[in-house]
């Protein structure tokens, strides 16, 4: 009993295997691959000797540091089960351990699903669980009998097993009281990612501006505002060193006096539906009203949380049609001119120069701007900066992304002596023409400027759409640009257009259902105010009732295929309903015997119990046309019992 | 590990003792295995699986995250569906059994148990009497199966109740009822000691075969009885009379062996009891008449299956020294 057949064994590594399948995707390649390989090698050999198993252990707890290069997160941990639960596949020994191996098994799906929400996740899941039934049918007899040529059978047992469970899932879904405060956070991932942070170095984008994944999606309440307003403001840097842009973690406290809701009521209104970013920041369309709620702005404009975004959070704000009015401490403004001097000479010699030519501000802000456009040309294709970055781009190679142009731009402002900054964000976006909505790739990201003019308090600058408006606000553009060509181009683009859409109501109806709904679902079916421990009493009623119904589904007798035995049950029950049932440990003749001279078809009945014991019971051989004729008059006889009644 | 099986063994033990844990009125044959019958609890690894659940869901209900909690309410109901397909797996259920034939003390008995269902699915059950066990599966309307009782002692085992259980169909918990039998079967001694030739010989000795034909005159004839010899079956007789007629020696008394419970003052009581059932087993092989003499019993002297039977249950039943 304790020792398990090859089949058996075999099994729980395909199960395994299948169980990993949704995760894998998530794990790095060579991860991926070492699972898949464990797994293979539980099912093709026998079990090794302890210490090659150990080996094996030791080599894989090596690529993992290797894979999540030494950091521990999240994603590490997923790849740390996922690696056991292969290894586990190879020493197998037991029953015991088979069934320790499912248990286990039963984690990974639900460790997919938590970095990924999505059908093919959830489809990969639901597969991989069925596995897992199997395995676990299998396994309790001790003994594999592999169906040969049972297979519907089997997928038809499978069937009816997930139908049964399935209204029980249902009510447990919507009805089981749903937490709206997390009691505790999620472990962050190991690698939190490239796109926007708290820095910004030139070159550091380059992996996030060829990154296809969906950052986020927003739908208007009105028209949609045109292309040269849609930016969609991120984390605002503050402090420059000469190669990088950083902020601190004060600026995302919240602001010491918001800005006033007078302007809430007008301005455009929009939701988002923000894809898990790891941050703490959410984007906000330019100049953001109010924060959203739950969420607080900082002073300088920008959305934030408690808490990094790691699952979809869908979000509610308003943008303001100017930005509001301000005043700038002397504080910020000291930062907001800061610059080392001893880094890019000629940029700071440049832009005194000029600053000192130019009438006003505003001129100055026009030349360099100007002599950008003309002179300067957008690739991702740069060269890795020198120690005087700034001076390398602005007077060596002149061409580079919204990185360096808008750290560029500010340098000269600031060296000119305007306050300015740099604000990475969002910026142009693809409408799905089905949905009516708008998606927005983590290669939208982008940086731009804001300079401080008294009077008109900051004021936004964006040097890359001085050189190459296309690019920054085309992706952008207005349905024909590059979102249809990145994301697989001509003639397929309407079919992934209706996939994005099926994905964003699977978001919103699926994903997007939480307590708030809950408690709306509540009031819906006119339980208003419904306490939790009243919700559990409806829920647990209504299980209970699910319960008995699948106890009376699964009961059932199975149907008789024999066309006679179907034929004579029915006659059986007709009579059984109008009170003159068999008793159980009659014969078919004792009980025609019993109902003889009841009825005018009591003579039928002793006639058709006789035939049906001689050709059920009898030595003589079957001919198939008297048991036609039988149960053509079986038949016949209960029609009659209906009519007599 | 140690800790849960020494749990079980202590609780084990005292559930034994527990009044509505004794085995009930002895039930009617055959038994019809009905809804209030059927126990149901979880296994060890059942438990396992449901706190597992149990986190998971919390989890998922912690992060809100829907597409696991969909997938963890899902699998949580194909759970709980299972329990109520073990329930299924033994309503409707119909048991009978039969008193088993005597055996040996150390050899099993052989209880014979008659299982008909109406839904022969090839579900595994598992019989058990106490720590005896057998498996089988459930393929055929109507499957006989012999379930061994092991036996350590002689005289009368009782056999108080069958239990029939099922980890059908996920092994995630066990499905089980009890069948009040109620029954005892008859445990004979283990044989053991000296062959019977070592007894001191009769008057004139231990007769060879061949000279029993010219000594012995045939004293009457009775009816055949199952486990009389062929070769005392006196075959012109059965073919005047209609019926298996058997010979029957009227044989010197010194011919006779006796078998005296009082000629083994050496012996332990028990070993004295196995001294003689190994003589009586020896004696019947060999077609000898013999008595069996035991304190305030005489048995015999005659031969033959029923004899045998009679002086092996009056030696099981000596009482116990």
């Amino acid at each position: 009993m304790d020792k398990p057949d090859t089949a058996l064994r075999r099994l729980t590594a395909a199960t395994a295997a299948l169980a990993a399948l949704p995760l894998l995707p998530h794990l790095p390649p060579l991860l991926a691959g070492l699972v898949l390989l464990l797994c293979l090698a539980g099912y093709l050999l026998p079990k090794p000797h302890r210490l090659l198993v150990l080996a094996a252990l030791l080599v894989s707890l090596a690529m993992l540091m290797l894979a999540f290069h030494g950091r521990f997160g999240r994603d590490t941990a997923a790849g740390m089960l996922a690696l056991m639960l292969a290894l586990k596949c190879l020493e197998t020994g037991s029953l015991r351990d088979l069934r320790a191996l499912l248990g286990f098994a039963l984690f990974l799906p639900f460790a997919a699903l938590l970095d990924n929400q999505g059908p093919l996740t959830l489809t990969l899941a639901l597969i991989g669980m069925l596995a897992w039934l199997f395995a676990l049918q299998s396994t309790s007899t001790g003994a594999l009998e592999w169906p040969h040529g049972r297979w519907r059978q089997v997928a038809s047992g499978m069937g009816r097993q997930l139908l049964m469970a399935l209204p029980l899932a249902a009510a447990l879904f919507w009805l089981f009281p749903r937490i709206a405060t997390p009691l505790w956070g999620l472990p962050g991932l190991s690698d939190t990612g490239a796109g926007l942070g708290d820095s910004m170095r030139p070159g550091q984008w380059l992996d996030t501006l060829a990154d296809d994944r969906i950052a986020f999606r927003v739908s208007f309440d009105g028209p949609a505002p045109p292309p040269a307003q849609r930016y969609w403001r991120g984390p605002v840097l503050w402090d420059f060193d000469g190669l990088e842009w950083r902020r601190t973690r004060q600026d995302s406290t919240p602001a010491v006096q918001p800005p006033s809701d007078a302007g809430t009521r007008a301005g455009i209104g929009y939701s988002v539906s923000l894809e898990p970013t790891e941050k703490r920041y959410l984007p906000v369309l330019d100049w953001p009203g109010a924060a959203p709620a739950g969420y607080y702005l900082s002073a300088d404009g920008g959305a934030y949380g408690d808490k990094p975004v790691q699952r979809l959070t869908q979000y509610r704000a308003r943008a303001l049609p100017s930005p509001p009015a301000d005043t700038l401490a002397p504080a910020a403004r000291l930062r907001a001119l800061a610059y080392p001097r001893a880094f890019n000479p000629r940029t700071q010699a440049l832009a005194r120069q000029w600053r000192a030519e130019a009438a006003n501000e505003r001129a100055y802000i026009a030349r360099v701007l100007q002599w950008i456009q003309r002179d300067f040309a957008y690739t991702l294709d740069t060269p890795e900066p020198g120690i005087h970055g700034v001076d390398d781009f602005l007077f060596g190679y002149r061409r580079g992304f919204c990185q360096h142009f808008s750290s560029s731009f500010a340098l000269m402002m600031r060296a000119a002596g305007i306050p300015s900054r740099v604000v990475t964000g969002y910026a142009g976006g693809y409408r799905n023409p089905y949905g009516g909505y708008w998606l927005l790739y983590r290669r939208d990201a982008h940086a731009w400027n804001e300079v401080w003019l008294e009077g008109e308090g900051w004021v936004r600058v964006d040097p890359t759409a001085a050189v190459a408006p296309e690019n920054i606000l085309d992706t952008l553009g207005t349905g024909t640009g590059d979102g249809q060509d990145a994301a697989g181009g001509g003639a397929l683009s309407p079919l992934l257009d209706i996939g994005d859409l099926l994905r964003t109501r699977w978001n919103d109806w699926m994903l997007g259902f939480n307590a708030a709904r809950q408690t709306q679902l509540f009031r819906n079916i006119g339980l208003a105010e419904a306490q939790r421990w009243q919700m559990l009493l409806v829920l647990m009623a209504l299980a209970a009732l699910l319960s008995y119904a699948v106890f009376l589904l699964a009961g059932r007798m199975p149907e008789p295929v024999d066309p006679l035995e179907k034929a004579w049950r029915r006659v059986l029950a007709k009579l059984e309903r109008i009170g003159l049932g068999k008793r159980r440990h009659e014969t078919a003749p004792d009980y025609a015997a019993r109902l003889a001279g009841r009825a005018a078809w009591s003579p039928s009945l002793t006639d058709a119990a006789r035939r049906y014991t001689a050709l059920r019971y009898g030595q003589t051989p079957v001919d198939p046309r008297d048991v036609r004729a039988l149960a053509d008059d079986l038949r016949a006889l209960a029609r009659r019992i209906r009519r007599a009644r | 590990m140690r800790a849960l099986a020494a749990w079980r063994g202590y609780f084990g033990e005292r559930w034994q003792r527990m009044p509505w844990l004794r085995a009930g009125a002895r039930d009617a044959q055959p038994f019809s295995v009905g809804n209030r019958r059927i126990y149901v609890l979880p296994t060890g690894f059942g438990l396992f699986v449901g706190t597992a659940l149990a986190v998971l869901n919390l989890g998922s209900l912690n992060y809100n995250n829907n597409a696991a909690l969909l997938l963890g309410f899902l699998v949580i109901s194909l759970c709980t569906n299972a329990l109520i397909a073990g329930h299924l797996a033994l309503l409707g259920l119909r048991l009978s059994t039969d008193a088993p034939a005597p055996v040996f003390a150390g050899q099993a008995l052989q209880l014979p148990v008659v299982l008909e269902t109406d839904k022969p699915d090839g579900r595994r059950l598992l019989l058990e009497c106490g720590t005896d066990r057998r498996e089988l599966a459930l393929a055929t309307a109507e499957t006989r199966a012999t379930l061994p009782i092991a036996t350590a002692r002689r005289g009368w085992q009782d056999i108080q109740r069958l239990s029939v259980s099922t980890r059908h169909p996920l092994g995630l918990a066990r499905a089980w009822c009890h069948l009040n039998l109620h029954a005892r079967a008859l445990v004979y001694p283990a044989p053991s000691g000296k062959p019977l030739s070592a007894l001191p010989p009769a008057a004139d000795g231990e007769r060879g075969r061949r000279h029993r034909d010219r000594s012995e005159q045939p004293h009457h004839l009775r009816e055949y009885r199952p486990g009389d010899a062929r070769k005392q079956i006196a075959w012109k007789a059965s073919a005047r009379a209609g019926n298996l007629q058997v010979r029957e020696y009227e044989r010197a008394s010194a011919d006779e062996l006796a078998l005296d419970w009082r000629s083994l003052p050496h012996l332990a009581h028990e070993a004295r009891i196995s001294q003689l059932t190994r003589w009586v087993l020896e004696a019947e092989r060999r077609q000898r008449r013999y008595a069996l003499l035991l304190p305030g019993n005489r048995i015999g002297p005659d031969s033959g299956a029923e004899h045998r039977h009679r002086c092996l249950k009056a030696l099981a039943l000596m009482p116990h020294g």
